[in-house]
């Protein structure tokens, strides 16, 4: 039985040399020319928050790099929890998620162009409105004894030839990685086969181990750092688990999107984003239990080094901020989640997607906020400029992705298996 | 009303295939060779049917020889008291509590492959669920031993239960050993239920094998009488899917609240945020290498090559290269924050167990093991030459148990003050007591190989590309070839040695004796029952299934030795109702164990532990989650028989001379004579024109 008619003509804006293998179920042709109106919009927007954000820079200077850095970390967590779950298709060979596997491609272009806005928490940094530990271990050793043993200890870590080879390190492994799977991927476009299939299995593990490493750093250097006398061995780990569920939702969102405008509505169906949203549910419990781990321990043990963490996020309106997270950023999407007509509901999955997004850059929020204002919350415009000037960015790098690239890996050797693909749960 | 022409002809299944997309890169079917229904079910069941072979006694006396000497061991400890270890400050913990986590770590593996894996769907675990699942409750069972009897006066176990104020003595809800007595026994009891739930199907296969009537009786008890009805199964395959779901953060949250043993007891090296996600990783890494240690020798012993393919074997390694690099970030992540922190104290430890303490030998033992050696299975040689892979997972067994032995003794020998600095050294009960325990693992798995399934039949069956309607049979020439008519991967070419996979069969098997139209039953009534009618495969009962339906029969159910995905919409069933019980079991052991912990800990025995609050809730949630996941675990294995109505231990269809295929590899359509079209000869006609075979009307 044939599920439907050739759609050859209909992928008639054809690529370079790209063609469309016949038996496809609809037209997966690149957005082209059709997505200009929205790219114009959020170019517009993106802009215009771009430049509010600019002239914070003049108004308050320590606020303006907080939020940058909020907005900042916030993007990037996105395209590195994208290149995540590309490598993680890849390593597992998965079936199902081959049509996703565009769109995190699409989100982790944005990697390139947020290396270089990186320069500017560099400055931050240097000109002291950032890190306190910049100020610290450029002034000599302190009289106190254990002060001496910290600053000798963060002398060498945040060194700056050091701090700076390491972020080159990091930047470097995830343009490489970003870069080379998804050009590999459009490369497959053109002459299919199983090569290339093959040739990004192989290399996925390596990336991931890399991708691993360089995140986890990257998150004590740039954020466990923020308050520089505090560490925790599991930050990492909760830096990623952010990043993934941040991506996947932000993933599940841009198929809903263009569902909505009338494309791929018989490549990722809701087959594919059922099993998008029991990865969803998976992780929330298990930021939930990273969350409660890294709490539990520190909240037990009682040791002051350790627990300075919290009491900073029990200041004032901090306190009730803090309560916010467990409960909406974990038992509301749980139990949003639990049902399975829900995870299979278009609906209920954009409200849930849309809710762990939002939370998600709120959990940065308050990661990052408490050193800035320690005495209470204290919110300012600028976040708002950053958060949409920066989600603005990781739009815009994926929207392009979708003018460019065909919309689904068509040929991609489980095409077929994804196309079929219908959820065995009884 | 009987239409003259068949609706479906038998053999209807493979049609021509629909135009595909260019699939260069074939999926590997996860059993090798042209194995079928029939095959599979002799392959395991003869296991335990024929005598056994001649290895398996010595092998049995050599395990149970050690066991007998960890029961002499405990006797004399028990007898004499716990000075017999070795023991003795500042090494408090020793052998017994590195024993003790060594085993609830090995038996992490079981759940990780039966339900974690299950809910990502990694089908190939079918082949290996049920002996890591098995390997879970026989490691747990030995971890069992040493909480039993550490204590000295083993007859004051019962001091652990939340019994009310006995003596005196009260459980302290806030601390780390009484949440690992909740986890480990609810851990011990939902395992058990997971792996009976997953046996039920199997053990109705071996009742309806079965030569002799002792057999029969005690597969027909163990089974409940399952037979394979869909109307079951859909309540089935739900309470399974339920049973992962629980099962899967309960496996994170015991060796999570194994690790709090050692992270509340504040000591340097003892206590990091990471320890739980680690202890997890560790866990599995361990459970895994323990898994192939005895698969890969019980695979060569009764061929099991088709089932257990050395592509599991590479499976297998690529997990372990994952947790053990896991592993070994947490290793570095302590290092690093300990040197990090600026903490003097914490990177004393850390020296101290790397480079200039007593034990820095055993923690270089811990690391070449478990982080370096298991790097070789980035290598595909490594991961599919099976004595090799033997060899690995021995090396990260013994790291693994010294990693326990690093957390513990290295930790505990070197405290803070110097005055209290001493070496711990096993005695000669510490040592009798740990190789009785590797006995007793061996003894019961022995004992598990010999009498029970190892392989679990009725899931291997489902994947088989016999039970894939859509699996696309190409030519036996081109057979796993890519479309340049080469083998993409060196894998492919060894599965396609084994031959390509058989098609469905298309005629029933005969009888061995005839089967008249009625058939009487012992005790019977007068009254059918209802009209059986036998398929040679499953896509012919599904549209025997769907043709019943559209011919207005109601009380239909088809019975087959797996559960078909379509079936349960065949014959006019939704989707089980089973999850509202489980639910409502979570939300009972929740509220249980909230009103248990602050009822005790804040109004009738108010206590301060470690300066917390008699309100704080945070050391409350260890046990308000175990006590979720048990309650929520018996409502699903009680909601699933009661809405089975099992036991049942005698039907009417086991009169019927051929439906004891229907838990092998028959597949069986019924309509109940309840049903208002159902009429004797009538329906019996229907039956044969849709192609029914050994059509017969039951007596009641």
């Amino acid at each position: 039985m044939n599920t439907g008619p050739m759609f050859d003509n209909l992928n008639s804006s054809t690529h370079d040399d790209l063609t469309y293998p016949a038996g496809l179920p609809e037209s997966v042709a690149p957005l082209g020319a059709q997505a200009d109106g929205i790219v114009r919009a959020i170019a517009t927007v993106t802009a215009a928050a771009a430049f509010v954000l600019f002239l914070g820079a003049f108004v308050n200077g320590r606020q303006f790099f907080h939020s940058y850095l909020f907005g900042y970390v916030f993007a990037l967590d996105l395209a590195l929890g994208a290149l995540f779950w590309n490598l993680i298709h890849h390593i597992s060979d998965a079936g199902w998620s081959v049509g996703l596997r565009r769109i995190y491609e699409n989100i982790h272009r944005a990697i390139l162009p947020l290396s270089l806005l990186f320069i500017p928490i560099l400055i931050g940094i240097h000109l002291g409105q950032l890190h306190q530990w910049y100020g610290f271990i450029h002034s000599p050793p302190p009289e106190e004894t254990h002060l001496q043993h910290l600053w000798h200890v963060k002398h060498i870590y945040f060194n700056t030839t050091f701090f700076l080879l390491r972020l080159c390190i990091y930047f470097s492994i995830w343009i490489i990685f970003s870069l080379i799977m998804r050009n590999w991927s459009m490369l497959q476009d053109k002459v299919g086969g199983a090569t290339l299939t093959l040739r990004m299995q192989r290399w996925a593990p390596l990336g991931l181990v890399l991708l691993g490493l360089s995140t986890t750093f990257f998150a004590f250097d740039i954020l466990m750092s923020l308050q520089y006398t505090w560490f925790s061995t599991i930050y990492g780990v909760y830096y990623w688990v952010g990043g993934f569920r941040g991506s996947l939702s932000l993933a599940v969102l841009l198929v809903l999107g263009l569902h909505a405008a009338g494309y791929l509505q018989r490549t990722i169906t809701i087959e594919h984003l059922h099993d998008a949203g029991k990865l969803m549910f998976g992780l929330t419990i298990f930021w939930a239990y990273i969350a409660f781990a890294q709490y539990f321990l520190i909240w037990y043990g009682n040791m002051p080094e350790e627990t300075q963490f919290y009491l900073l996020r029990r200041n004032g309106a901090w306190y009730e901020m803090t309560i916010l997270l467990p409960v909406l950023y974990f038992v509301v999407p749980f139990f949003m989640l639990l049902p399975r007509a829900h995870k299979r509901s278009p609906r209920w999955l954009a409200a849930t997607a849309m809710l762990i997004l939002l939370m998600h850059a709120y959990d940065l929020y308050w990661q990052i906020m408490p050193v800035l204002h320690s005495e209470t919350l204290r919110f300012h415009w600028l976040d708002v400029a950053a958060f949409i000037s920066f989600s603005g960015i990781v739009l815009l790098a994926t929207i392009w992705g979708f003018q460019r690239a065909p919309l689904i890996p068509v040929r991609d050797a489980r095409l077929q298996e994804t196309i079929d693909y219908v959820n065995e749960t009884p | 009303m009987t239409p003259t022409t068949p609706i479906i002809s038998p053999g209807a299944t493979i049609t021509a295939a629909p135009a595909r997309l260019p699939d260069p890169l074939p999926r590997i079917p996860l059993v090798w060779g042209p194995d079928t229904y029939e095959t599979i079910t002799h392959q395991i069941s003869r296991i335990t049917e024929k005598p056994q072979p001649w290895w398996w006694w010595p092998a049995f006396l050599i395990t149970s020889g050690l066991l007998t000497g960890g029961v002499l061991a405990a006797t004399y400890l028990i007898s004499t008291g716990v000075g017999v270890w070795g023991s003795n400050n500042p090494v408090n913990w020793a052998f017994d509590i590195t024993n003790f986590v060594f085993w609830i770590g090995i038996g992490h593996a079981g759940t990780l492959i039966s339900a974690i894996l299950f809910l990502f769907r990694q089908k190939w675990r079918t082949s290996i669920n049920r002996f890591s699942e098995a390997m879970t409750i026989f490691a747990v069972i030995c971890a069992g031993v040493y909480p039993g009897i550490h204590v000295g006066r083993f007859w004051y176990a019962w001091f652990m239960f939340p019994l009310p104020n006995a003596n005196h003595i009260f459980q302290n809800f806030r601390s780390a050993l009484l949440w690992d007595l909740f986890a480990v026994s609810t851990y011990f009891t939902i395992s058990l239920i997971f792996w009976y739930v997953g046996l039920i199907p199997d053990l109705a296969t071996l009742r309806d094998r079965a030569k002799s009537r002792s057999r029969q009786v005690i597969f027909g008890l163990l089974s409940l009488g399952w037979r394979g009805s869909t109307r079951h199964w859909r309540h089935y395959e739900v309470a399974y899917l339920m049973l992962a779901g629980l099962s899967t953060p309960l496996v994170l949250s015991v060796h999570s609240v194994v690790s709090f043993d050692f992270a509340t007891s504040i000591l340097p090296g003892w206590h990091t945020t990471i320890f739980p996600p680690y202890f997890v990783a560790g866990a599995i890494f361990g459970g895994f290498a323990m898994v192939l240690q005895c698969m890969i020798p019980a695979r060569a012993a009764y061929k099991l090559h088709n089932l257990v393919t050395i592509k599991h074997i590479d499976v297998m390694c690529k997990f372990l290269l994952a947790t053990g690099s896991l592993v070994g970030y947490a290793y570095c992540m302590e290092l690093f924050i300990a040197w990090y922190s600026g903490n003097p104290y914490e990177w004393q430890t850390f020296v101290n167990r790397a480079w200039n303490g007593d034990y820095t030998w055993a923690y270089w033992v811990m690391m070449t093991c478990n982080l370096f050696i298991p790097q070789v299975f980035w290598i595909r040689w490594c991961r599919q030459t099976p004595w090799f892979v033997l060899l690995v997972v021995t090396c990260i067994n013994v790291g693994m148990w010294y990693e326990r032995f690093v957390i513990i003794v290295q930790s505990l020998h070197h405290d803070f003050l110097p005055a209290s600095w001493g070496r711990y050294y096993p005695t000669w009960v510490d040592w009798l007591q740990m190789l009785g325990d590797f006995g007793l693992f061996f003894t019961l798995t022995l004992l598990f190989i010999r009498f029970l399934p190892m392989i679990a039949m009725a899931e291997v069956k489902a994947v088989l590309p016999m039970a894939n309607p859509h699996y696309h049979y190409l030519p036996a020439d081109r057979y796993l070839k890519g479309e340049d008519g080469r083998y993409p991967t060196a894998d492919h070419a060894l599965a396609a040695a084994y031959g390509p996979p058989a098609p469905p069969r298309t005629i029933v098997p005969p009888a061995t004796e005839p089967v008249p139209a009625f058939i009487p039953t012992p005790e019977g009534t007068g009254q059918p029952w209802g009209a059986v009618a036998e398929f040679a495969n499953a896509q012919d009962l599904l549209h025997a299934a769907q043709a019943a339906r559209q011919h207005g029969y109601t009380h239909l159910d088809a019975w087959t030795p797996f559960y078909v995905h379509g079936m349960k919409e065949a014959i006019g069933r939704t989707r089980s109702r089973l999850p509202l019980f489980t639910l409502a079991g979570a939300l009972t052991g929740l509220a249980a164990a909230v009103t248990l912990q602050f009822y005790l800990m804040t109004y009738y025995y108010p206590t301060i532990v470690g300066g917390k609050e008699y309100r704080s809730w945070e050391a409350f949630v260890p046990i308000f989650f175990e006590m979720t996941v048990l309650f929520a675990g018996f409502f699903t294995l009680f909601a699933l028989i009661g809405l089975c109505g099992l036991p049942r231990l005698f039907h009417p269809l086991d009169a019927h001379p051929t439906f004891h295929r229907s838990t092998q590899d028959g597949f069986f359509l019924t309509i109940e004579a309840t049903d208002p079209r159902f009429d004797v000869d009538q329906t019996r006609d229907f039956l044969r024109s849709i192609g029914g075979q050994h059509v017969a009307v039951i007596e009641r």
